[in-house]
């Protein structure tokens, strides 16, 4: 499996976020996003997403074309964005059952990836940011999605649900999947294989039609 | 002299805009002078009285054209909207933006004029007539569309909210209008201008009236072109501003 | 299918959870009570009057929680969810839509008949109005989801939406009112009734088109 973007390049309200993106990305390789904030790297995870229409340049999976192409990206790519995407009033357990639902797919118990059967029964509100923040990524472990967008996942995570996560993503890298992370630190960056995908503002801007 | 263009998409570029539109401002203000007043004078002074309305029914030379204009305006208003959301050039939302202020003034200048009026012939300055109403429906279209420019920030997002919200607003316009014909006729006469030439009004009224409509469809332009410069400038301001800040 | 209904049994729980049924029940209550109080206090209190305060109540308690319905989704990234999900997203304005009328019309409506009857109206006559209501208050929680899309992210959005919202009310209100006022005089305009469902069910068919084309704005 590989992701292949040529010359990428973003519009958002009118003005032009990055410019003139490639990468290339096989399976078993984790992709770090860096960049100033502001650089765009929330607006690249979410153009991988699909909810961000390409302007201009090429996405493709597997050699096959998937620009705007967003039945094949919603059946490949999983995206994680800033928000854990809970509801306040419901129990982790609910919460968990709401995902699998929609989903059609279910969490692994066994496994546990994210350990949460300590705190199954707990309300949301209840729960610390770190705990939100694993009920939030225990949605990769539902999904199970070939290529992972995930952005800034570590946020509010002490350091032994940090090494979770990187157990998750090590998994994830043997059965052959992808991950795109945009993240401050660098949190795998041990191995000098991941690939390291430094965003830059575009240089000569547009022409806005005003001026 | 205005250069031939390739086409007539060029217009959109709001640069090439400007350079027309100073061009072409002075030429449409002498001429909306010169018709309304003529047009004006005319029917306002050497036009018979009516036997039955008096001298009142010479307000309808300023409330014909203005009732004209301010369905018309809104009409063109989702015309710009939905070229907007097609094609995306900035002058045709911004001429889009601009005429909701004027058709909301034309809207409440025929509702005056037609106050004004009916007081006299129907002895009441307002009924809940369905020409009526749909004056009203049609006032609150234009205010709901003005109050999402006025709360929010131009962006090319809110650009694309205030035209949907013109294309659902003409759409319950509409429906609302034909609600409100389905249950009566009402005691408004009938348009007074139509293409069946037996329903029109009589001759005499005929011109002075065409030439009235003429200059207040002119008078619109002219203000259209002067509103839509200036946002286009106020837009230039904008961006020199925030790209000297940062 | 099946997801669709794990959708509306999760969309009824976080409607629920959001005690907007409570509100916009006490909300109704009250206006008609205030409306009630100050007719009586100036001695003009008719059936007109009444029929022309229920209309205008019921369409202003769907406004009042209508603000949430998107925004909270939006807010915590459930909207994202949904829209990366294997549903549409005109099906998840659907079930909301349909949610939100049971969650704040149904109980109103069910309410009708015991407000009105100790001010004049018949029963019989209450619970026709109540049918009449039961075919065209749909419509009236269709239309309101355009106006949660466009003030979408937007702060203090109610005001806006009762400005966009409530004159596109107006084909709904003007044939509902007339057709209650003709209940009350024991006459029945079947022609007027199917215009009225006819309405209903063309807005209940366009809206969560025009409100999924609205919602993607916000994510371009």
């Amino acid at each position: 499996m590989n992701l292949i973007g040529s010359s990428l390049s973003c519009k958002r309200d009118g003005k032009l976020i990055f410019s003139d993106l490639s990468f290339k990305i096989k399976s078993g390789d984790v992709c770090f996003i860096k960049g100033p904030n502001g650089s765009g790297k929330s607006t690249l995870l979410r153009l991988l997403a699909g909810f961000i229409k390409v302007w201009t340049g090429k996405i493709s999976l597997n050699n096959e074309d998937i620009t705007n192409r967003n039945d094949i990206i919603y059946n490949n790519f999983f995206y994680i964005g800033h928000s854990n995407s809970l509801k306040n009033y419901l129990t982790v357990k609910q919460q968990i059952d709401f995902w699998e639902g929609i989903s059609e797919k279910k969490y692994n118990f066994e496994a546990d990836s994210f350990n949460l059967k300590r705190i199954l029964n707990r309300r949301i509100y209840e729960c610390s940011e770190g705990q939100k923040r694993r009920v939030g990524l225990s949605r990769l472990s539902i999904d199970n999605k070939k290529v992972l967008l995930l952005d800034e996942p570590t946020t509010s995570l002490d350091i032994e649900n940090v090494s979770r996560l990187k157990n998750y993503l090590k998994d994830h890298q043997k059965k052959g999947g992808i991950a795109i992370v945009a993240s401050h630190e660098a949190f795998i960056s041990s191995n000098n294989q991941d690939i390291i995908l430094t965003l830059n503002p575009p240089k000569n801007r547009e022409r806005d039609p005003f001026i | 002299m205005i250069k031939f263009r390739k086409n007539i998409w060029e217009f959109a570029n709001p640069n090439n805009f400007l350079s027309i539109a100073n061009k072409i401002i002075p030429f449409f203000l002498i001429l909306t002078i010169i018709t309304l007043s003529l047009g004006l004078v005319w029917g306002l002074f050497f036009t018979p009285e009516d036997y039955r309305q008096g001298s009142s029914v010479k307000i309808i030379f300023v409330h014909v054209p203005t009732a004209f204009l301010a369905i018309n305006i809104y009409f063109m208003m989702l015309l710009a909207s939905i070229i907007w959301l097609i094609r995306r050039h900035h002058v045709s939302l911004i001429a889009a933006k601009s005429a909701a202020l004027i058709g909301l003034i034309m809207t409440l200048s025929a509702v005056l004029t037609g106050a004004i009026w009916g007081k006299p012939i129907w002895g009441t300055y307002w009924a809940w007539d369905p020409r009526l109403t749909s004056f009203a429906i049609l006032l609150m279209f234009y205010l709901g569309y003005l109050s999402i420019w006025q709360t929010m920030k131009f962006s090319d997002k809110i650009g694309d909210l205030s035209s949907w919200l013109c294309i659902v607003g003409s759409i319950f316009a509409l429906l609302s209008r034909y609600a409100v014909f389905f249950w009566d006729q009402g005691l408004h006469q009938g348009p007074s201008l139509s293409l069946d030439k037996e329903e029109n009004i009589d001759n005499v009224f005929y011109f002075p009236l065409i030439i009235c409509i003429i200059g207040f469809v002119l008078l619109f332009l002219t203000l259209l072109l002067i509103r839509i410069k200036t946002e286009i400038q106020k837009r230039k301001i904008n961006i020199l501003l925030n790209a000297r800040d940062g | 299918m099946k997801l669709s209904f794990h959708l509306l049994k999760y969309e009824l729980l976080f409607a629920l959870a959001n005690k907007g049924i409570l509100l916009s029940t006490s909300f109704f209550i009250i206006l008609i009570l205030i409306v009630g109080i100050g007719f009586g206090q100036i001695g003009e209190s008719s059936e007109k009057t009444l029929l022309a305060i229920i209309w205008i109540a019921i369409s202003l308690s769907s406004l009042l929680s209508i603000k949430t319905m998107f925004q909270e989704d939006f807010d915590d990234g459930t909207l994202d969810l949904y829209i990366l999900s294997n549903t549409s997203i005109e099906t998840i304005i659907f079930i909301k839509s349909i949610v939100h009328w049971i969650t704040t019309n149904l109980p109103i409506i069910t309410l009708i008949p015991l407000i009105s009857f100790p001010l004049g109206i018949t029963i019989y006559h209450s619970i026709l109005i109540c049918f009449v209501m039961l075919l065209s208050t749909p419509a009236l929680s269709f239309i309101s989801t355009i106006g949660a899309a466009l003030t979408l992210g937007e702060k203090g959005g109610n005001l806006l939406i009762s400005i966009f919202i409530l004159p596109t009310f107006l084909p709904i209100i003007i044939f509902g009112m007339k057709i209650s006022l003709l209940i009350t005089n024991s006459t029945y305009d079947i022609m007027a009734h199917l215009i009225l469902f006819a309405l209903s069910l063309i807005c209940i068919a366009i809206t969560p088109f025009i409100t999924s084309l609205i919602i993607k704005i916000h994510y371009t």
